[in-house]
Formats: C-alpha cells, sequence, structure tokens
C-alpha cells in the first residue's frame, strides 16, 4: 500500500462467540451477490477472499440442526482488508476491518479503546437472545455495555474535531424477535433503553450532529434460526442454543448487506472530506475550478453514494433506526 | 600498437562477419543493377575486361534471390538458439503482457496464452484433456486449419485421456485425481496446411490448491492478466445438488468468491486495448443437460453464481468490444449421471457419478465448443494484425460451427464472438 493511499477503519465489537466473523463473511458474500449498478467494487486482499470464502462456505454448508453460541474460535486478532474504487481500477481507498478477541474487552482494555479512537466504524455486535431472553439476566456479562459505554469514554476523550464515527448496533441472530411488527418494536425499545446511557453519551458529546451516527442495524446472519434455549448449567459461561425453523436452504441470510449500505455511504463521504483536506492549495484551485465548469473529478463517488443512500432500509417497522447524525449517512453535498 | 588493432580488427570481422556479409551482398546486388541498367540503358559498349566480372555479379544478384540468402531473420534465429535456456517466468504485473504476444523464434509465431481457473479438483485437467481429446474429430474436419498439439503435451494429456476413458470401467465413476505440485502448460500450434504454424495457444493449469497460498495466487493473476482467454471451469454437481438438509457446497468446492477476487485483482487496471474472453464452463453436468428445463436451470445456476464479475465486466465494457462472456456446458465423461452426495466425517462433500448402465461408454460432448469458442475469439485477434486472408476464411468456418443455441445450454452473456 502506498503512503498516500486513504485507509479507512471499523472495528468489530462484540462478545466472544457472539458470530462476527460470520457477520462480515455473510455481509460481503450478500454484497457481492445482491449489489448492483454501484458503480465501486469491493475487492478484498487475496488473504481476506480466501478466509472469507472458507467462512461462507462453512455457514453455507452447516447442516446441524442446533447452533450454539458462546466463546468460542477467534482467539487472535484478524485483520481484513478490501480496496474500494471503480471497477477493475486501482482501488481509491482501503477499508480495514479489526476483528479483536471478545476477551480482549476484559483483558486488553486498552488496546479495544486504540482500535475505537481509531476506527471510522464501529459494527456492535449484539448478542440479541442475551439481551432478551432470561430477562435479561446475561445481557451485562454478554454485550458489555457499561464496560464498551466507559471504553468510548476514554476513547472519545480529546477525539479530533475533524474526525467523524458512524456506530452501528449490529443485533444478530435476531430472528426469532424479526416475527412481527409488535416484537421488532419491542426490540428497537429494548435496545434503545439498554443503551440509553451510550446514545446519551453521543448525545451530549455531539450536540450539532456532525461527528457521530448512530444506528441500529437488525441483521439474520444465518436466517433460519431460532433461539430454542439457555444452557446455563455454567452460569459465568452461558450457551444459547437455536434451532433451525426448517430444513430448507438453511443458509438464508436477511438485511446483512444494510450494514455495508450504512457503512459505505458514511464511509464515501468521509474518503471525499478527507482527500479534499489534504489537498494542496494549487490542486484544491484546480478542484474548484474543475467543478465550476461541471467535471468532478470524483463523481463516481458521488453518485455511489447517492445509490447507497437509496438501498438503506430505513424502515423503524423492520427495526432499522438512526438513531443521531442522520446527516452524516445522507448522500455528500454535489 | 599494430598488432593490438590488427587482433581489434580480426575480432570485429568474427563477431560482425554474417553482417558484414549482409553489407558486401547487399553493396554487390545494387552495384550490379547499377551496371545492368548502364549496360541496357547506357552508351557504354562491354569490353573483354569488365564482362566477366559484370557477369559474375549478375550470378550472385540472381542466385542470391532465387536462394533469398543471406536472410536477416536467419541471423536472428541462430542469435535466439545460442541463449542459454531459462525457465520461463510468470509475466510481471505492470509489463500488460496481453498486449505484447510474445513472438516464438519459428517463423514469427504468435503465442495466446490461456489459463484455466477453478477451485481445487474441479476437474480443469479433465477438461483439457477431453478438450484434446475432442477438438480434431470435430472441429478440423473442412477448416482449413492445422491443430498439433507439442510431443509433450500430446503425451501428458493422452495419459490424462486414457484415465478419463477407463473411469466408466467400474460402476461409481471417480475423475483423474486433483493434481498437485507445479503448473503445466499445454501447447497446440495452429496454422495453415502445410505452412509452418502461425499461432501458438499456451493452456496454463495450475494445481487447485494454489489458490489457498496468497503467493501462488499472485502468481496465477499474472498468468490471467497474460491470457487472451480464460476458461472458469465451474463444478456443475456442486452448483445444482443440495444436500439433505438444503444446505450448500458450491462456494466450498468452486470458490467462486475467492475466484472473483482473484479476477477483480488480475482485471484491475488492464491496459485499455486489451481484449479477453472468458468461458464459463460448468463441467460434470451430464444428469443435467438431457433435459431442456435442467439446461436451462443450470444455465441459470451459473449465471447467477458469477453475476458479480460479469455485472463488473459489463459495467467496465458496456459496448461489448473488450470482454466476451459465454456459458458453455461440458460433459467431460458422457455415460454418467449423479448418483448422490456424501459428506464425510469431516464436513468434505463427496458428489458421486455411476454409469448410466453397463454399456455407457465414455462419450465426452461439446467439448471442441471451448475451442470453438476460444479459438474464433483468438484467430479474431489475429485476423485483425496479420490480415491474413485464409485464416479469417478458416475463422469463418470455426464462427459456423459455435453451438449457439439456448436450448442446449450455450449462452453468450456479453461481449462479441
Amino acid at each position: 500500500m502506498s503512503e498516500n493511499n486513504i485507509e479507512l477503519h471499523i472495528t468489530m465489537l462484540g462478545a466472544r462467540g457472539v458470530g462476527k466473523t460470520s457477520l462480515l463473511a455473510s455481509v460481503y458474500g450478500q454484497f457481492e451477490k445482491r449489489v448492483k449498478d454501484l458503480y465501486l467494487q469491493l475487492t478484498p486482499d487475496l488473504k481476506t477472499s480466501n478466509l472469507l470464502n472458507d467462512k461462507l462456505a462453512e455457514l453455507e454448508s452447516a447442516v446441524s440442526d442446533q447452533i450454539v453460541t458462546g466463546p468460542t474460535n477467534t482467539g487472535q486478532m484478524q485483520t481484513f482488508s478490501f480496496g474500494i474504487g471503480l471497477p477493475f481500477k486501482k482501488p481509491d481507498f482501503n477499508l480495514i476491518f479489526r476483528d479483536y478477541p471478545g476477551g480482549w474487552i476484559r483483558d486488553k482494555p486498552e488496546e479495544v479503546i486504540a482500535y475505537i479512537r481509531q476506527s471510522d466504524v464501529i459494527f456492535w455486535a449484539v448478542d440479541t437472545a442475551a439481551l432478551v431472553e432470561n430477562g435479561g439476566r446475561y445481557s451485562e456479562s454478554i454485550n458489555s455495555i457499561g464496560t464498551i459505554t466507559d471504553f468510548f469514554k476514554h476513547a472519545l476523550q480529546e477525539m479530533p474535531v475533524e474526525q467523524k464515527k458512524l456506530i452501528l448496533l449490529v443485533p444478530i441472530k435476531c430472528e426469532k424477535y424479526m416475527g412481527s411488527f409488535d416484537d421488532i418494536r419491542k426490540l428497537r425499545i429494548l435496545i434503545e433503553d439498554k443503551w440509553t446511557g451510550f446514545i446519551n453519551l453521543i448525545r451530549t458529546a455531539d450536540p450539532n450532529r456532525q461527528r457521530f451516527a448512530l444506528a441500529i442495524t437488525p441483521v439474520q446472519t444465518l436466517g433460519n434460526v431460532l433461539y430454542a434455549y439457555t444452557d446455563d448449567a455454567d452460569t459465568t459461561n452461558p450457551k444459547f442454543v437455536f434451532t433451525r425453523t426448517t430444513k430448507d436452504h438453511p443458509y438464508q441470510p436477511k438485511h446483512v448487506e444494510q450494514v455495508l449500505y450504512y457503512s459505505l455511504a458514511f464511509l464515501v463521504r468521509r474518503y471525499m472530506q478527507i482527500k479534499r483536506g489534504r489537498m494542496g492549495s494549487l490542486a484544491w484551485i484546480i478542484y474548484r475550478f474543475n467543478e465550476f465548469f461541471g467535471y468532478k473529478p470524483d463523481k463516481h463517488f458521488g453518485v455511489a453514494a447517492l445509490h447507497l443512500v437509496s438501498l438503506q432500509n430505513q424502515d423503524e417497522n423492520q427495526g432499522f433506526k438512526i438513531l443521531h447524525g442522520k446527516y452524516l449517512l445522507a448522500p455528500p453535498r454535489r | 600498437m599494430q598488432i593490438i588493432l590488427i587482433i581489434c580488427a580480426v575480432v570485429l570481422v568474427i563477431v560482425f562477419f554474417k553482417k558484414i556479409i549482409t553489407l558486401i551482398f547487399s553493396i554487390l546486388r545494387i552495384v550490379t543493377f547499377l551496371a545492368l541498367l548502364v549496360i541496357l540503358f547506357g552508351d557504354v559498349t562491354p569490353s573483354d575486361k569488365i564482362e566477366p566480372s559484370i557477369l559474375c555479379l549478375f550470378l550472385i544478384f540472381i542466385s542470391s534471390k532465387i536462394l533469398n540468402w543471406p536472410q536477416s531473420s536467419d541471423y536472428k534465429i541462430q542469435e535466439k538458439e545460442t541463449k542459454p535456456d531459462t525457465q520461463p517466468k510468470p509475466p510481471k504485473r505492470d509489463n500488460s503482457p496481453s498486449q505484447k504476444k510474445p513472438k516464438s523464434p519459428i517463423n514469427n509465431i504468435q503465442k495466446f496464452q490461456i489459463t484455466v481457473l477453478g477451485g481445487h479438483g474441479v476437474g480443469k485437467t479433465s477438461l483439457l484433456a477431453t478438450v484434446y481429446g475432442e477438438f480434431e474429430r470435430h472441429l478440423t474436419r473442412g477448416l482449413q486449419l492445422q491443430v498439433n498439439p507439442s510431443y509433450q503435451t500430446r503425451n501428458i494429456l493422452n495419459d490424462k485421456l486414457g484415465e478419463l476413458e477407463s473411469a466408466l470401467d467400474s460402476e461409481i465413476v471417480q475423475g483423474i485425481n486433483a493434481g498437485e505440485g507445479n503448473k503445466r502448460c499445454y501447447q497446440f500450434n495452429i496454422g495453415l496446411p502445410l505452412q509452418l504454424p502461425a499461432i501458438q495457444l499456451e493452456f496454463n493449469d495450475y494445481p487447485g490448491g494454489w489458490l489457498k497460498d496468497e503467493n501462488y495466487s499472485k502468481e496465477v493473476i499474472n498468468f490471467l492478466r497474460a491470457s487472451t482467454a480464460i476458461l472458469w471451469v465451474l463444478d456443475a454437481a456442486a452448483l445444482m445438488v443440495r444436500g439433505e438438509n438444503e444446505e450448500s457446497y458450491s462456494t466450498k468446492i468452486n470458490q467462486t468468491l475467492h475466484i472473483k477476487t482473484i479476477l477483480n485483482l488480475a482485471f484491475t487496471d488492464l491496459p485499455d486495448n486489451a481484449k479477453k474472453v472468458i468461458l464459463l464452463v460448468p463441467i460434470k453436468c451430464e444428469t443435467w443437460t438431457t433435459a431442456k428445463k435442467d439446461r436451462l436451470e443450470l444455465c441459470v445456476h451459473v449465471e447467477n453464481e458469477c453475476e458479480s464479475v460479469i455485472n463488473l465486466l459489463k459495467s467496465a465494457d458496456p459496448k461489448g468490444n473488450r470482454f466476451a462472456i459465454a456459458i458453455i456446458p461440458v460433459e467431460t465423461l458422457g455415460g454418467v449421471r449423479f448418483d448422490h452426495l456424501q459428506v464425510d466425517a469431516n464436513k468434505q462433500p463427496q458428489f458421486i457419478f455411476k454409469r448410466k448402465d453397463e454399456e455407457a461408454l465414455y462419450q465426452p460432448r461439446y467439448a471442441e465448443q471451448i475451442f470453438a469458442y476460444g479459438l474464433s475469439f483468438i484467430l479474431q485477434r489475429y485476423s485483425e494484425q496479420s490480415n491474413d486472408r485464409k485464416f479469417t476464411e478458416a475463422l469463418k468456418k470455426l464462427v459456423e460451427r459455435r453451438n449457439t443455441k439456448e436450448a442446449e445450454g450455450f449462452k453468450v452473456l456479453h461481449g462479441k464472438f
């Protein structure tokens, strides 16, 4: 990567074994399948591509009737890199996903705070079953709302004025709570209630709604699984058991691509701002001159951002809601 | 001092001997020509003294014309042949290799690279062996083109073909074992009958395991950049069959997501005049090529699987002048049918094929279409440069032999063939 390349960072926060890597594989797989006429290409590097191919293959070929979530796999920090640009052209900017092990929230808080500080977009993967079931008894220990809110308090201290962040609360495996409008509304209200402290932190830190965007984007990474019961023989390490609703087409993710529509709309806007900010005075004059005569060098990004915003699902009846900073998710001024 | 000068002169004469000879001959030719002009049209009457020398020069002129010697290209051949044989290195990314067609020393032969792309054990070598076994029988008749595999290619592919032919000896049919180790290169020389070949096709067949390794993947990307034709081999069984619980194994077997990335990276910053043909080749499709409904369904599955790449290629080349894409289903064995899917303890799927009946024979179908589509695209590129009428005629005949029936599962998705 050249030094001039702009890099934007995404960090995935969430409990151990909640399914962060699956979320990323699912998101990318759906993006590849569904996105047409975007005029933007998302190309992973070879290592990322291999990893995501394997993860997606695993998701698509999963056969067991029961899925158990709980502390598993990812023992090390994983980095996924994507280049974003026009189709078959050198990427204009790079996107770095960091998937850190859930255990770091306890063991390495400084590093998590550093990642939050550095990242432009933060996915906060919410274990929906832990939040809703058993009266929310395990919510704090698994979703660590208070702890992560404190991390944000630290991370946002002395945050540079020009920096902007998008935080997406992503309830995962929420299939059971997406059945009716009433269920969806209940889940949304519950999230808003449990995250009140966090939402207030963001709102007070950014009263002008210029620096933070916060939204809820519920996703169904598998599609056909429903929460069945909690195996809490070990109360410090409860396991949530999900069963498949139907044997037909076990892998039917829903709304996962929305996570990418929201983040890309924000990131494209952010990239354009950073690029303009980095321009020297002469380059800025030339840019303005070109713009005056109707030629926009990064017009394709403007078009892509418009398209991405049009693809965003903002329907509260389906559980989506922008809680703060709607302006930052709108297409850039043209 | 004089000795050194003499040595230098001798060395120079030895080094540039051939060039000096060529120069002397050229001068002699001009002098002879001028002398003849003077004799024919001038006032000079040839005297007894100049006549023998003029005659001698005239003879040299005539003989050199008849023998067409010395010819500058001869020296090039010898110069090239004296160089030590080095391993061919994969083309560098920045060299826009697709445009720089390497020329072989013999007869200015033009090379075209073809890369066979596909997941591990998907059947890349089986496809090539079948193509090799079938093209001559179905395609070259009346085409006025000679297609000659190199000796090495003939030996290797004959062995593979033998393996394929004996696959139907047992009830449960197994293909060629997935290749390991090094990349293989198969060469086919193409020319007009009784003439030296003008085109060389070089099929690059890399082991499927290479895609798992980052460095090898980069090498595959380089092959793809240098290739005029790309055969993307897909396991039709993995595309069409789902497990007991309706789970899918296509991403696992065909490595679609990763191959898409490899293609995206290979096509990044290609020169504007680079032209490529991408043939999507579902193989092991015997079960789905009998009924029309199945053939159409297979076509839809292939299209869906490769949709994002097709869309990107279309958006990069809306007029279809640079990229051509087509679906060509190939039956590599013929007399087999898909029986069942078996998943082992390590969650590795195995698609079991069985003979259609006891008398089922090795009868591959449509493999020659790979040549018909790929070669017609390559001949088009060649005739753009050479303007050879005979090649254009062969191209026309080749185009006529293409199967374009969508009902049989063939479909041109983009571009002009």
